[in-house]
């Protein structure tokens, strides 16, 4: 069942000045309860336009989004409950971080769901493992935390208001090769515990690879593509032509197919390459007529 | 959305007007500014108002713009004129329990009104034809005879040209972090004037540190580009006076003058 | 004369600031003349304090830093330390000081006191390298991330250095504006014979130097081409860092038993390679 749809929507930015300019044209996507989607697409493509209107951050211009099968927009005085269970992690989420401690920090957004202290005690501690801060980190000063550790505790604070859709906007910009694959395993296991929705904005393919089920390409404002990761993947030529950068394992199987190896298409992460290969070079003897 | 506001409101253009050595249109304006003071009768003010007239056909700017530009100002022109409306002795022409109209008292009115008017349009004429950045740097170098009487005048103008650099970016970055506060469900929308700005906190809060943490890295990168204060800095873009420029200084002190003349010609009006 | 000499170099950070730490544990390197070098390691590895102190913005505690025989702690050479090692900084927004493009590209030699009309062209030149000149008089707050970076570059450019540090100048773009900072930064090295130290989390950056050093817990602990550093796989590992794709896959290949040169960082080498090995076996028959 969808989750969460958008129906025909187009947004356009600063209507009626000459800066006018859309940003989404009739964009109609539905996305199914328990899915892991990755959304890619270059600057300027509308990802983050669109994940803004998923949780009425934005208003379309025109068009509906349904959640759950109710139009969000239906009650203007009820987009505050769409928010909490539609949550959103920004880019750069730890320059939001502002209260005394992490643990009042993460509680901001339970509370304001008006959370019973208890609820909120529960949801705060178990949303600091799911990222893996340290409980007496939740003592400290967020400021006082690496970069790193901020982050995560930026992310927490969304986790534990538990939305049934989760938002990540770029979530390992600006991390190192450790920090990254960390987080990265983490948002996966929260999806997996919490059976959840998530979806990953990113424009980093190998990221996307690793962890998500389906594809969501977008370009100037339309739905370019749209599968599960090996079928978009398999489109690699079509994903370079729009200025994304396609996983190295990706390009390098494509080469390998062009000069005659029967690869499967859906090759995308070193794993699958060694799968791919190991008994075409292994038993590439007894198979040769 | 915030990122609507255009700062500093300044139109590109290549009239007469956005040609003057920016030092001199400053000068102009202050001396424009002095000078609406002087007229004492309706035959001074009307030059005045025909010396704005014609720099700002000059400027070839729509007539629409300056207009629009006035209208933050009309709330403060009623209300001068109100008070002086009532508030001058003379011929009455209308009389109601305390209130009283005068003929001087129209005539007062009329006269600061068109003075304020006159103020706002020189000033937004400048602001219009000048980029904030061009002015930051007249005002630096006209200024920078007060450096003998120890004004940090270099220093001023640096934070100016960081302000006007940064004033974009803040103004993005705090629609940013309002956007991811309500996405963790911080009303702002709804509530009295303590919830309001209770709600603020959490804006203003990470507002300040990453403002911090900008002019730190800031820092860090002007002094990684030699950066150590005035002293020895050279411009890349030197401002030299032309004949342009000396024609509109002239014919500045050929108003003032008629200005001074004009009122010893006519009857004094206030 | 090398470029850059760092010799036996401690530093830590004051005790009032926090952390008292060592970050910079005995470093000894040097970066020729002319030379494109990277810096690896994670986070907190100390990587961006030596940086800091390629162009004396910090002074050695222990042991000395020299900039073509100057020493960082002579503070009669400042300026001309940071004219000769330009720095780029990470975050586009922060570095940039003036609203006009060429206006920020003159901050630089408008502090060394240059004549105004060097400055110009100079300032030309520069935006004309990194491909921004058509750019000049557009506000830098509207332009793209990595159009950013190249006029940050540019801006460097102007002071006419012989080397620019670059301190992870693409962690905050997107792929596009990633490859046009890249792109600039090898055109100027191979064109200009202009030095570079490279700083990043990015193993297909890396890959595109002469010269791989790989940084841990304030020591250098690896050297070498990249060929040399990036075929130590289980090594990198170890230190929590990537390895690019290619030469990972050759790798997890090589240990299932299948003969591969070691040391594979392109896509191309990879490919090819595999085709010899898959070919091998064809042949054989």
């Amino acid at each position: 069942m969808a989750v969460i749809e958008t129906k025909h929507c187009t947004v356009r930015y600063s209507v009626g000045t000459p800066f006018e300019r859309e940003a989404l044209t009739d964009l109609s996507v539905s996305i199914e309860e328990g899915d892991f989607v990755g959304i890619i697409g270059h600057t300027g493509s509308g990802k983050s336009t669109f994940v803004q209107l998923l949780n009425g951050l934005l208003k379309p211009t025109s068009g509906t989004i349904l959640l759950n099968g109710k139009d969000i927009w239906e009650h203007l005085k009820e987009i505050r409950q769409v928010r909490f269970q539609v949550g959103m992690v920004f880019q750069y989420p730890e320059h939001q971080l502002f209260e005394e401690t992490v643990y009042k920090d993460i509680a901001f957004g339970p509370r304001n769901m008006g959370l019973s202290e208890n609820e909120i005690r529960d949801r705060v501690y178990r949303a600091a493992s799911m990222v893996g801060l340290k409980e007496e980190l939740l003592e400290k000063s967020p400021f006082d935390l690496s970069g790193g550790e901020k982050r995560r505790a930026a992310i927490a604070g969304v986790m534990a208001m538990q939305p049934r859709v989760l938002i990540l906007d770029e979530p390992t910009a600006g991390l190192d090769p450790r920090g990254r694959n960390q987080l990265l395993q983490q948002i996966r296991a929260y999806k997996d515990e919490n059976n959840c929705t998530v979806l990953l904005v990113s424009h980093s393919m190998e990221d996307v690879a690793r962890v998500a089920d389906h594809v969501l390409v977008l370009n100037s404002g339309t739905i370019a593509m749209q599968g599960t990761t090996a079928s978009v993947f398999s489109r690699c030529d079509e994903l370079e032509n729009m200025g994304l950068s396609v996983p190295a394992v990706t390009k390098i199987m494509a080469q390998l197919r062009r000069a005659g190896v029967p690869i499967p298409d859906a090759v995308y992460t070193v794993e699958q390459a060694r799968q791919a290969l190991l008994p075409l070079l292994k038993g590439g003897a007894d198979r040769a007529v | 959305m915030l990122s609507d506001i255009t700062i500093g409101q300044f139109f590109p253009g290549n009239s007469v007007l956005h040609r003057i050595d920016p030092r001199v249109k400053l000068a102009l304006t202050f001396i424009y500014i002095v000078a609406v003071f002087i007229p004492r009768n309706w035959w001074g003010l009307g030059l005045a108002v025909a010396a704005l007239i014609g720099a700002a056909l000059l400027s070839r700017l729509p007539a629409r713009l300056l207009l629009k530009g006035l209208k933050p100002v009309l709330p403060l022109i009623v209300l001068t004129s109100i008070i002086n409306l009532f508030y001058v002795d003379g011929t009455v022409l209308w009389h109601w329990w305390i209130f009283r109209i005068t003929w001087e008292g129209i005539a007062t009115a009329a006269f600061i009104a068109i003075r304020i008017l006159c103020l706002i349009a020189g000033t937004s004429l400048l602001t219009y034809t000048t980029s904030p950045t061009t002015l930051t740097d007249a005002l630096e170098r006209l200024l920078s005879p007060l450096r003998v009487i120890r004004v940090p005048v270099h220093e001023i103008a640096m934070m100016m040209t960081i302000a006007l650099r940064f004033i974009p970016t803040l103004i993005e970055e705090t629609d940013k972090i309002m956007s991811a506060q309500k996405a963790r469900g911080a009303d702002m929308e709804s509530g009295g004037l303590m919830q309001r700005v209770r709600a603020l906190i959490p804006v203003l809060i990470p507002l300040f540190i990453s403002s911090f943490r900008r002019a730190y890295e800031l820092a860090t990168a002007m002094e990684c580009r030699c950066y150590h204060g005035g002293e020895g800095r050279t411009r890349m873009k030197q401002l030299h006076m032309r004949s342009g420029d000396y024609v509109a200084l002239l014919l500045m002190a050929l108003l003032i003058a008629a200005l001074f003349v004009l009122n010893t010609q006519f009857p004094k009006v206030i | 004369m090398e470029m850059i000499e760092v010799r036996d170099v401690q530093f830590r950070y004051d005790e009032e600031e926090g952390s008292s730490a060592v970050v910079l544990d005995g470093i000894h390197m040097t970066v020729r003349k002319g030379e494109f070098v990277a810096l690896l390691g994670h986070n907190g590895c100390g990587k961006s304090t030596l940086a800091k102190h390629f162009n004396a913005m910090l002074l050695p505690l222990g042991g000395a830093v020299l900039v073509k025989d100057m020493n960082t702690t002579d503070e009669r050479h400042k300026y001309d330390i940071r004219s000769t090692v330009g720095m780029v900084l990470q975050n586009p927004d922060n570095q940039l000081v003036s609203t006009i493009v060429e206006e920020d590209v003159a901050f630089g030699p408008e502090n060394l006191g240059v004549e105004p009309a060097v400055i110009r062209t100079r300032v030309d030149e520069a935006l004309k390298a990194v491909g921004m000149y058509d750019y000049r008089d557009h506000a830098a707050h509207k332009l793209s991330g990595g159009q950013k970076q190249r006029v940050a570059i540019a801006g460097v450019l102007a002071m006419q250095p012989e080397c620019i540090v670059l301190d992870e100048p693409t962690a905050m773009l997107d792929p596009r504006g990633r490859r046009e900072v890249m792109d600039t930064v090898c055109r100027l090295n191979r064109e200009q014979g202009i030095t570079i130290v490279l700083i990043t989390h990015y193993m297909e950056e890396a890959v595109l130097a002469d010269r791989v050093l790989v940084m841990d817990d304030g020591k250098v602990v690896r050297e070498g081409t990249p060929r040399q550093v990036f075929s130590q796989v289980e090594q990198l590992r170890a230190l929590e860092l990537d390895v690019p794709q290619p030469t990972e896959l050759c790798h997890v290949l090589q240990q299932e038993g299948i003969t591969l040169p070691d040391g594979v960082l392109t896509i191309e080498e990879c490919a090819e390679a595999l085709l010899q090995q898959l070919e091998g076996y064809h042949g054989g028959h």
